[in-house]
Formats: structure tokens, C-alpha cells, sequence
């Protein structure tokens, strides 16, 4: 093994940035090797993803040291990361989506700016790394006409091509069906094979094990342990990436919900945006102190569903009854009025308006702000603001924070903790914990259970059957805008469930 | 050009045209300029003034030195060095390139107005130039109509129809190209393959302030001969027009121009030979037909993604 070899292919060594006061990595030291898969393991907001946005030089760290293949380097454009061989794929995407994959790659092709283009050239490249690594993909298609799982591929296909050896793997599994994942997994064997180093980021325990040699941790921005995947012990990382322990849910006792009716609906009919009619007249009663899950697998009208029953979509035909009252369907505010909360699937920019701050953020979908001679009292609605933050642990710089700076997962709390303010007679929660990491989910599903102890009827959409088993009282399946079952979980089976969303008869 | 000409003539015709391609040359430019500005995302409003400035500079410097080209030269540097003002603003400083861009429009307007009554008085009599002559391409020139109209016109006519073909091969056929309409479309992923997005941007802007003085060039050493106040008379906003509905295609670009030059044209005829119509209408012509095209032709459309975002390099 010739010297260089055996040096480590990357190393950090004390890297340090910090957003708005608020440090994201915290003195970071990481290694990797060649041929090998190191995995860094976090929750959403442990400073992962500004970790690697250093390493590709698209942040400046405020402090610390890069070193590849022995000598300190300074990162400070992704060109530069790319000349030390570094490459990265992005949880979103860096692809122009008018342009093929031949194109997106003659981006990053040798040649100054005024070079003619050679697609030829690249596309004869790009067809035999395609044989090499085992990637099936169009080369010539506007990359935003292909599913995301090809995306990845063509963004594997760009580092391959710009022959780095440092490869950075952002959540890649993230935006993958399960069966897709497997294909990726292949791809990175052959390149690990190829004596590439591997840095696997995910939140994902049960991939990490299958895919990597080595597991760092990372929490609140630091470094909190280091393990050979083939010693690790599941408990243990679960541990080091919370900080804590988890909430244990698998104990909770669900008591029967109080017998008045919170919300009633029937003959719902509802179009998506395509003008596609996905609603096709539901019938769904919820009472109060009650969690009821909607399973179904996507597209069969649960966005549209929890968008009428907020008020925020207008159905073409039905009745909503909230406490026996019925809805002006035409009437949005008239809903909050009625205290239906909402926690829209999209959180980011349904849920908030990214560029406000959170005071103002807090004061959406709010009717009862607090007033000084008719107008807003800016400083109590902070104060009110800045207790629900630190009541829901929302981990930011304070109130004046822009929302967009918030970590999903943050974001979604202060979302919660704004609808739960008023104690709604009726909670509609679409997709609440997609995309968290663990211990902010289970924070999430244990304010819900609270919510209802506390008399709320909660309506959840969930993808996530483990999640709707533990906390809903009752499971109604939909199906092409439908309910087509009701059950309840202590008498039923996850394959029960899948055989109703899958549109058979149990 | 008489005025009892009937409308269908071939001489009239010619004439008519042949005046279009004139009144086109400026909306070329622009155009031209513009379309490469708007591939890499930032918007050209301000291009009335660079037209101003360029109108003007290019005028004071023929004038002071007697050369035509001193004044062009003067005239493209003065839209550039004007445009980097916006370009610093709206690109470095991430304002809103409406705004900025309308502001500035309104300080050229001001400045042009107040450097040419500072240097040549309130008089309207300002003194005229030499203006290009018109050269007749040999052999092209002898093709009935088109020969007239087309091979008939002065230099700066023909340099607009090579940028604009310069600019089109260079947006189809080279890495500049691909990366100009890679930071137009998506700055952050054009970033991380190494695109330095700030500057690419400023300095397409900075073409789009180049090409936009020489239009002024055109206006006033091409056909006027002299400064008038205002002399671009909109122009600058008929170009955003056309970079629409030639879908940020330069040579397109170039055929839009010389439709709405010919309507120009059609309707200072129309106002020589007196019609019924009052002649304001008459010169609200070419504006309301811009309004009209892009109501019924402007959608369907798909511009740069990013257009007129401004991009933060280090967002999270």
C-alpha cells in the first residue's frame, strides 16, 4: 500500500459554524477511509447537513480544518471541493430540470466558458460509467420529466463522472420507495469497491446497518459517539442520537373518547387541483377526546380530505357538521372560528410563511391575538409566542427568528403549538411527523395524545401505520376517495389495514 | 414618399418596411441584450435608461470628436457602466429588480434631460449630425422589395442581425450558454457544479447594459441625428415584450423587432397621410399592440425558473 493510500481520505478537524448565534456544528472531528461506508447518523437539525454543505464548500466554517488525503485544504466553492475530489449529492436535487442529463453534466465538464459544447463526448463517458456502476437511466430526457429515484442516478452519474473519490450521500434514501433502495445500495458497493469513500447520511437506523462500515453521531451540532456498525447495538445509537431516551408509546392506555359528536361529515365530494375528482362522498363522524387515523396509500384523497374538513378547500358537495352546527363550506374563517386547528402536510410554506418571523408566523390562523385599543399588542403576541415556543421545546434564537430558518422538526412544533393554543374542538393533522427524526415525531404524537386527553377530536393522516396502531382510537381506511373501513386497533392487523388500502375486501 | 401613394404599391411597400427594419434596429439590440440577461435570471426594466444614457453619450461624444464609432463605443460603454448600478443592486444586494430597475429608469430620464440642457441649453435647436449612411450590399441589394428593404440599411442594421446570431450560437452551442440559462433556471444547483452565480449574473446583466447602449446609438446616430429629451420613448419596455414572446430566442427576437418596427413605421405613415383616427391613437399604436400580442400570445409560456429572484448564496 503506497503512502497515499494510507492516508485518511478526508479529515476534519474542529469544524465550527454558526447560524444567527445558534452554533449548527460545534466543533466537528470526522475521518474517512478509503473503500469504506461511514454513516452520519442524526436527527433533523444535529447539523448534518451544514456539516457537509462545509465540506462542499458551499458554507465557510467560522473555525476548524479540512484535510484531504493528508493536506489541509481550503474549501470555499463547490468548485474547489470538486477539484480536491470531493462530490456530493444533494437531498435536493442540484439539477437544472430543463436540461438532460448529458446537459447537467457538460455543466461540470472540463472546458472554460467559452468552449463549444461536446454532448458526444460527455454522453459517451457518462454510457460507460453507466455499464461500470450498473445504472440504468435516460440520458436525454429534461431530467424534471424523471421519477426522483433517477434523479439520484444522474446525480451519482455527475460525481462519477467528475472522477471524485470523496462521495457525500445526503439522505439519499430519503426521497426512495423501499424497493428502489436496493439498487442505490448496489451502486454504493461498487464504488466502495472502486476504493471510494462513502459518507452516508441518514436518520434511518435499520439502512445504516445494512450499508455501512463505520457510524458517527451527531447531535445538537457535536459528535456524539463513534461505532463499528458490525459492534453497534441499536439501543445504544438510538441513545447518542437523542441525547436522551425516547418516549416510550408501546405502554399507553387509551381511554374511551367522550360520547358527544366534535365533528360530522357525509356525501363529501371534493376535486384535486388537476380538476380530478378524489373525494367521492365520505362519511366520517369524530368525537370528542378521540384520535381517529385516515390510512390510505397516497392519492386517494387524503390531502383533499383533510384540506375540506380545515376549510381550506371548498368541497363540491357534502355537509360538515362541527358540535351539530353545519359549515358555510365556502367560509375558511369561518372554520377557525369554529376551532378546527390544521397542521397542513406542507409546512414550510403552507403552515408558515417562511419569511416572517415567528410572531408573525404565530399569528396566523389566529383570531383571538391579544389587543391594545384595536390593534395587534406586538409584545404580548411575543410573549405568548416565546412561552408555547419553550413550552414545545422549539429550539431556535427566539420570536424574531424568520420561520424558514427553523429545522423541520422545530418547525412543526411551533405549528402544533400554535393550532393546540385555544384547545381546538377539532384538530386536523395531515402527515404531522413526515420526515422528523424519531425523538421529534414521538414529541409530536405525545402532544396529540395530550391534545385529546384534553377533550380535542383529532383527525391524523398518517403514511406511517406504526404510528397510526399506537395512537388512534379508531383506523378508517380510505380508498378512491372513499371510506372503506373502520377498525379498531386493538382488534385489528397491519396486513388487515394494507388489504383495505390496497382497495380489497377483508 | 407621397402622401396619395396607394397602400399596396410595391414602392410603398418598400418604403414602409424598409423604415421598419430602421425603427427595428433599437428593439433588436435590446432585445438581444435582454434575452442573455433574462436566461441567467435577471430582468432588463432598466433597459429604457441604459437606452437613454447610451442615446445620449453616444450623441455628446460623436458630436465633441466628430467620429460616429467614438460615439457608438461611448454610447455601449455608457449603457454597460450605467447597468452595473443595477446589477450591484439587484444581484449583490438582492433587492427587487422592479423596483430598482424602475428607479432608475426615472434617474436616467432626469440625468439625460438635465446633462443635455447643462451642455446645449433649453433651445430645441440642437445641433444635427452626420448620421450612418445607409450601404447597399452588392448583388442582395438588386432582389426586388427584399433587396430594398433588407440590403438597404446602415451598419448598425447588419451588426444587430450578427449579435443576434453570435448570441444565439453562443446560448445553443457553448458551456457559456448551458451555464447562463443553469444559473437563470436554478442558481443553488448551478452553484454547486461550480457556476460562480453572482458573477455570471452581473455580467450578463452588464451585456444587457452593453447591447442597450448601443440601441440608444442607433436612435440617435442611426436615424435621428440629434438628442431629444426622452428620445427612447418606451422602447426599453416594447424589448421586454418581445424577449417574451420570442421565448428568450434571440433570432426570434429579431423578427418580433422588426414586426414591431414595422408597426412603428406603419403608423407615421399613417399619420403623414391623415386618417380619421386621432393622430394620439395613432401613436399609441405599437403600445397597444405590445399589450395586445402578449395578452393573447404571452401565455403558455415557460421563462427562466428563477427570473427576477434574487439568489442568496448562503440560504438554508
Amino acid at each position: 500500500m503506497s503512502n497515499e493510500s494510507r492516508q485518511p481520505l478526508l479529515e476534519l478537524r474542529g469544524i465550527t459554524k454558526i447560524f444567527g448565534g445558534v452554533p449548527a456544528n460545534d466543533s466537528i472531528d470526522l475521518t474517512l477511509h478509503r473503500g469504506e461506508v461511514l454513516a452520519l447518523l442524526g436527527e433533523n437539525g444535529a447539523g448534518k447537513s451544514t456539516l457537509m454543505n462545509i465540506i462542499y464548500g458551499i458554507y465557510r466554517p467560522d473555525a476548524g480544518h479540512i484535510l484531504v488525503k493528508g493536506t489541509e485544504r481550503k474549501i470555499s466553492s463547490p468548485k474547489d471541493a470538486m477539484a480536491c475530489g470531493i462530490g456530493m449529492v444533494h437531498q435536493h436535487f442540484m439539477l437544472i430540470g430543463r436540461f438532460s442529463a448529458v446537459e447537467n453534466i457538460c455543466l461540470i465538464s472540463a472546458g472554460g466558458a467559452l468552449s463549444l459544447l461536446d454532448q458526444k463526448k460527455v454522453r459517451d463517458s457518462l454510457e460507460e460509467l453507466k455499464g461500470r456502476y450498473g445504472i440504468e437511466v435516460d440520458l436525454d430526457c429534461p431530467v424534471e420529466q424523471l421519477s426522483i429515484s433517477m434523479q439520484q442516478k444522474i446525480e451519482i452519474l455527475k460525481l462519477l463522472y467528475t472522477g471524485a473519490d470523496i462521495l457525500i450521500l445526503d439522505e439519499p434514501t430519503a426521497v426512495l420507495l423501499p424497493q428502489e433502495c436496493g439498487s442505490l445500495f448496489e451502486i454504493i458497493r461498487h464504488m466502495t469497491e472502486q476504493d471510494k469513500g462513502v459518507i452516508f447520511i441518514s436518520h434511518k437506523l435499520d439502512e445504516v446497518m445494512e450499508i455501512s462500515g463505520r457510524i458517527d453521531v451527531l447531535s445538537h451540532g457535536r459528535v456524539t459517539g463513534h461505532v463499528n456498525t458490525a459492534e453497534a447495538d441499536k439501543d445504544l445509537i438510538v441513545r447518542m442520537m437523542s441525547g436522551d431516551n425516547v418516549p416510550d408509546m408501546s405502554g399507553y392506555i387509551k381511554k374511551e373518547p367522550r360520547g358527544e359528536i366534535a365533528l360530522s361529515c357525509g356525501g363529501l365530494e371534493a376535486f384535486d387541483d388537476r380538476r380530478v375528482q378524489t373525494l367521492n362522498g365520505v362519511e366520517l363522524t369524530v368525537h370528542r377526546g378521540e384520535i381517529v387515523g385516515v390510512a390510505g396509500v397516497e392519492g386517494n384523497g387524503q390531502n383533499e380530505l383533510a384540506e375540506v374538513l380545515a376549510g381550506v378547500r371548498r368541497a363540491s358537495a357534502g355537509r360538515i357538521e362541527v358540535d351539530g352546527r353545519e359549515m358555510d363550506l365556502s367560509d375558511p374563517a369561518g372554520f377557525i372560528e369554529c376551532g378546527i386547528g390544521y397542521i397542513p402536510s406542507d409546512r414550510n410554506t403552507v403552515g408558515t410563511v417562511p419569511d416572517f418571523p415567528l410572531y408573525e408566523n404565530w399569528l396566523l390562523r389566529n383570531r383571538s391575538y391579544p389587543q391594545k385599543r384595536g390593534l395587534i399588542d406586538l409584545h404580548a403576541v411575543q410573549e405568548q409566542a416565546s412561552q408555547a415556543m419553550a413550552d414545545f421545546d422549539v429550539r431556535t434564537t427566539g420570536c424574531l427568528e424568520r420561520s424558514a430558518n427553523l429545522s423541520g422538526g422545530n418547525l412543526q412544533k411551533f405549528i402544533l403549538a400554535r393550532e393546540l393554543k385555544n384547545d381546538p374542538k377539532v384538530l386536523i393533522c395531515s402527515y404531522p411527523t413526515r420526515g422528523l427524526d424519531v425523538k421529534a415525531a414521538w414529541f409530536i404524537r405525545s402532544q396529540l395524545t395530550k391534545a385529546k386527553e384534553r377533550g380535542t377530536g383529532v383527525v391524523l393522516f398518517s403514511g406511517d401505520l406504526d404510528e397510526l396502531f399506537a395512537i388512534s382510537d379508531r383506523i378508517v381506511v380510505l380508498y378512491r376517495g372513499k371510506v372503506v373501513g373502520q377498525l379498531r386497533p386493538e382488534k385489528t392487523t397491519t396486513q388487515e389495514v394494507i388489504l383495505l388500502m390496497m382497495g380489497g375486501k377483508p | 414618399m407621397s402622401g396619395t401613394t396607394s397602400f399596396f404599391s410595391s414602392a410603398f411597400l418598400a418604403a414602409l418596411f424598409s423604415s421598419g427594419v430602421r425603427q427595428s434596429i433599437p428593439l433588436i439590440y435590446g432585445s438581444v441584450g435582454d434575452t442573455v440577461s433574462e436566461r441567467a435570471g435577471v430582468m432588463g426594466i432598466s433597459l429604457e435608461g441604459e437606452m437613454l444614457f447610451g442615446a445620449f453619450f453616444s450623441y455628446l461624444f460623436a458630436l465633441r470628436t466628430g467620429s460616429l464609432w467614438t460615439g457608438v463605443l461611448m454610447g455601449a460603454l455608457s449603457g454597460m457602466l450605467s447597468s452595473l448600478i443595477v446589477a450591484v443592486w439587484s444581484v449583490l444586494f438582492r433587492q427587487d429588480q422592479s423596483i430598482i430597475g424602475i428607479m432608475f429608469n426615472i434617474l436616467a430620464m432626469g440625468f439625460t434631460n438635465f446633462l443635455n440642457r447643462a451642455i446645449f441649453g433649453t433651445s430645441n435647436a440642437n445641433i444635427s449630425i452626420e448620421t450612418f449612411q445607409p450601404i447597399t450590399i452588392p448583388g442582395l441589394s438588386k432582389i426586388p422589395l427584399i433587396g430594398e428593404i433588407f440590403f438597404h440599411q446602415d451598419i448598425l442594421a447588419y451588426l444587430s442581425v450578427v449579435l443576434a446570431a453570435a448570441v444565439f450560437f453562443m446560448l445553443r452551442r457553448t458551456k457559456l450558454g448551458l451555464q447562463l440559462a443553469a444559473v437563470g433556471e436554478n442558481p443553488r444547483a448551478a452553484q454547486a457544479s461550480g457556476i460562480q452565480v453572482y458573477r455570471l449574473r452581473i455580467l450578463a446583466y452588464m451585456f444587457c447594459g452593453f447591447a442597450a447602449g448601443i440601441a440608444g446609438a442607433s436612435l440617435t446616430l442611426g436615424s435621428v441625428g440629434t438628442f431629444t429629451e426622452s428620445i427612447s420613448a418606451g422602447r426599453g419596455f416594447i424589448c421586454l415584450a418581445i424577449v417574451i414572446l420570442s421565448r428568450w430566442d434571440p433570432l426570434a427576437a429579431v423578427a418580433a423587432s422588426f414586426g414591431f418596427g414595422s408597426i412603428q413605421a406603419l403608423q407615421i405613415r399613417l399619420q403623414v397621410q391623415g386618417s380619421a383616427l386621432p393622430y394620439q391613437v395613432l401613436v399609441a399604436l405599437p403600445y397597444l399592440i405590445t399589450v395586445l400580442v402578449l395578452v393573447l400570445a404571452g401565455h403558455n409560456i415557460r421563462a427562466p425558473r428563477e427570473l427576477g429572484v434574487p439568489f442568496e448564496k448562503e440560504s438554508r
